[in-house]
């Protein structure tokens, strides 16, 4: 467990955010925006079969474990039938693809789906609850028609990123691997293991650097196509290899995969900026772009962090915490990041008067990672009381000034006139009215 | 169901842009009256829109694709379904999305968009049916492709963050209205009918 000097404030956290997930569901499921490096989904609002639900889950489980209150396990099971309604007979979780949605087969989302699932019925069967079976039913058909049946590429002994092009992403690969892990565990069979996870987990080590000195050593390359790799390196994603690379370790018993793991925790560490943040990109010739400066994603490296400790790892990240912590709007949502206006800014110097509208916006994709983590390391039994606030902030989009406004019901981004540029009325498909700048992609 | 369609068979992102683009509106204005001349749209639009909510009595309409052969027809139709006041959204294709690689191999040569004064007859003929032209979007303008085009020598010599940037600067010029959104792969018209 993290230490930390503060302690209630991430049980205050986490019961703010466990209400704010409320306000972002629908019938159907959690919903939202959602603003990424790689492209954003504003207009489709409704629910996201997507990586969300493995933090969701997760997360309620943690609170179930250490506290033992049923509600929490009533809200991860409610998660875990929110999948299962939305999969389909072949096996996709609709509108799984997160930024690109609405579409079926995004990665390494479905995986992440797969792992929520397969958590929730190792926990219910652990417990003699006998609803186990239609979790692990809806994960196991996915990752066999799915991972085995389109994406596992024989040759190259690693699931592809796209079924007809050679490709290897290794943050997606350890996330599936980290489920074909859970799935073994589930069903006593080391096959899943041995055929598949430890297979990939090679793979992300020949993506890694070892070049002891250098800045860049331990820094595991975004993805290749055939053997060309592409040399950008992202600390967030780096990070989320490291569960999976600690399990390899665990299950053979082979140095190759802590040292591996090891060694991107110390890559990441070595970039980090005093205030807490990371760098989104560093690429092979050390230049990078510091923008957007990610908060909620921060989950997955303090979450990193601490599977490592145990191994000796000792960096001290509370830096990092704390600035998880403050990102924590009076919504109880945890803003995406610093900086959005500056992912493309060429030559000046990013100053920023006001934060971007993607900034700002709370989105369950990463509030559920800030989520995991921090559920990981309440201090109490019982959570506090939280309640969820209106949150009001001046911010830009498109070189234009907006008043954003979250509440319980609503997401409403105004021109400073009063005007409506865009209106999600939570639990909504669609935002509408959106302007174009909302259209952005 | 929406969403079902896998990330691996969608249509080329500015067709996609130029449908999400036209959902808030099509939110607002539930049983829309939908004229898709194209199979790979038509999915693309179950994946937004529950298509068994066409009424009788639409009060919006949607016209993804004009086709040569049969645009007059639809208008009219549109014209006869839509009352005073109803939005109409119109997707289609223009003559620079024949760079489009993805569409090099589809059958969209009889799309009205892509002839050189598609458009052109096509708002001409709107307003002649008594739809006013609000406003028509270009996507993927040339702007864009002119800076995206760019960033690939940068990666070339290997200015990695530039090339980054360059992209997603282009992603800041994607739509655009004015004289300069006719050069662009995709146009996004909205009109709405002022007169019965």
């Amino acid at each position: 467990m993290l230490t930390t000097n503060s302690v209630t404030s991430i049980d205050t956290a986490v019961a703010r955010l466990d209400g704010w997930f409320d306000t972002m569901r629908s019938v159907q499921g959690y919903g939202g925006p959602v603003a990424h490096w790689w492209q954003q989904s504003l207009i489709y609002t409704g629910p996201g079969f997507d990586w969300r639900y493995e933090g969701i889950i997760a997360g309620y489980l943690n609170l179930w474990e250490r506290s033992g209150e049923d509600r929490w396990l009533q809200k991860a099971r409610r998660a875990g039938d929110d999948l299962i309604a939305g999969q389909l007979e072949n096996g996709h979780f609709v509108a799984s693809a997160f930024e690109i949605n609405p579409a079926s087969g995004g990665t390494p989302h479905e995986a992440a789906c797969a792992i929520g699932l397969l958590l929730l019925a190792l926990a219910l069967r652990k417990k003699g609850l006998e609803e186990w079976q239609g979790y692990a039913s809806g994960a196991e058909l996915n990752l066999k028609t799915f991972y085995l049946g389109e994406l596992w590429d024989e040759e190259a002994q690693s699931f592809r990123d796209s079924p007809s092009v050679p490709s290897f992403v290794p943050n997606k690969a350890a996330t599936a691997a980290e489920a074909f892990f859970l799935l073994s565990e589930l069903t006593n069979d080391q096959l899943w293991v041995e055929r598949y996870a430890l297979p990939n987990l090679n793979r992300i080590i020949e993506h890694q650097i070892v070049s002891p000195g250098s800045r860049l050593d331990g820094a595991v390359a975004q993805n290749s196509f055939g053997s060309r790799k592409v040399e950008k390196y992202f600390p967030i994603y780096n990070a989320r290899c490291v569960p999976a690379l600690i399990r390899g370790y665990n299950w053979t018993n082979q140095a190759k995969y802590l040292e591996a793991a090891l060694r991107i925790m110390h890559f990441i560490t070595r970039w980090l900026y005093e205030d807490g943040s990371l760098p989104t990109v560093i690429y092979a010739n050390q230049q990078l772009n510091r923008y957007p400066s990610w908060i909620a994603p921060l989950g997955d490296v303090l979450r990193a962090g601490m599977d490592i400790k145990p191994y000796g790892f000792s960096a001290d990240l509370t830096s990092t915490l704390n600035r998880l912590l403050e990102g924590q709007d009076a919504s109880g949502g945890i803003q995406t990041a610093r900086g959005f206006a500056a992912q493309s800014r060429l030559g000046r110097k990013y100053r920023p008067e006001k934060p971007d509208v993607r900034d700002v916006l709370h989105v369950a994709g990463w509030c559920d990672k800030a989520f995991r983590f921090l559920t990981s390391n309440i201090s109490g039994v019982i959570l506090p009381a939280a309640t969820n606030q209106d949150f009001e902030i001046d911010c830009s989009l498109a070189g234009k000034s907006w008043k954003f406004l979250e509440t319980v019901e609503k997401l409403e981004i105004r021109h400073r006139n009063g005007k409506p540029g865009y209106y999600w009325r939570k639990g909504e498909q669609y935002a509408s009215p959106a302007e174009p700048d909302f259209w952005l992609r | 169901m929406r969403g079902i369609l896998p990330v691996v068979t969608l249509s080329p992102l500015e067709y996609r842009y130029a449908l999400d683009a036209a959902m808030p509106v099509l939110a607002a204005n539930p049983g829309p009256y939908i004229i898709c001349n194209s199979f790979l749209f038509r999915e693309e639009l179950r994946q937004r829109l529950s298509l068994t909510t066409e009424t009788e009595r639409p009060q919006i309409g949607l016209w993804v694709e004009p086709l040569t052969r049969s645009w007059e027809t639809d208008l009219h139709t549109f014209q006869k379904s839509l009352p005073v006041g109803a939005p109409l959204i119109v997707v289609t294709s223009r003559p620079l999305a024949r760079i489009i690689p993805e569409r090099r191999n589809s059958p969209f040569e009889s799309a009205l968009g892509l002839q050189p004064v598609g458009i052109y007859s096509l708002r001409k003929a709107l307003k002649k049916a008594g739809f006013a032209l609000e406003t028509t979007y270009g996507i993927h303008t040339l702007t864009s492709i002119g800076i995206n085009f760019l960033s690939q020598p940068a990666n070339r010599f290997r200015l990695f963050a530039l090339s980054d940037r360059l992209l997603y600067k282009s992603k800041l010029h994607y739509c655009m209205t004015g004289p300069l959104s006719s050069f662009s792969t995709v146009g996004l018209i909205f009109a709405k009918k002022v007169v019965a």
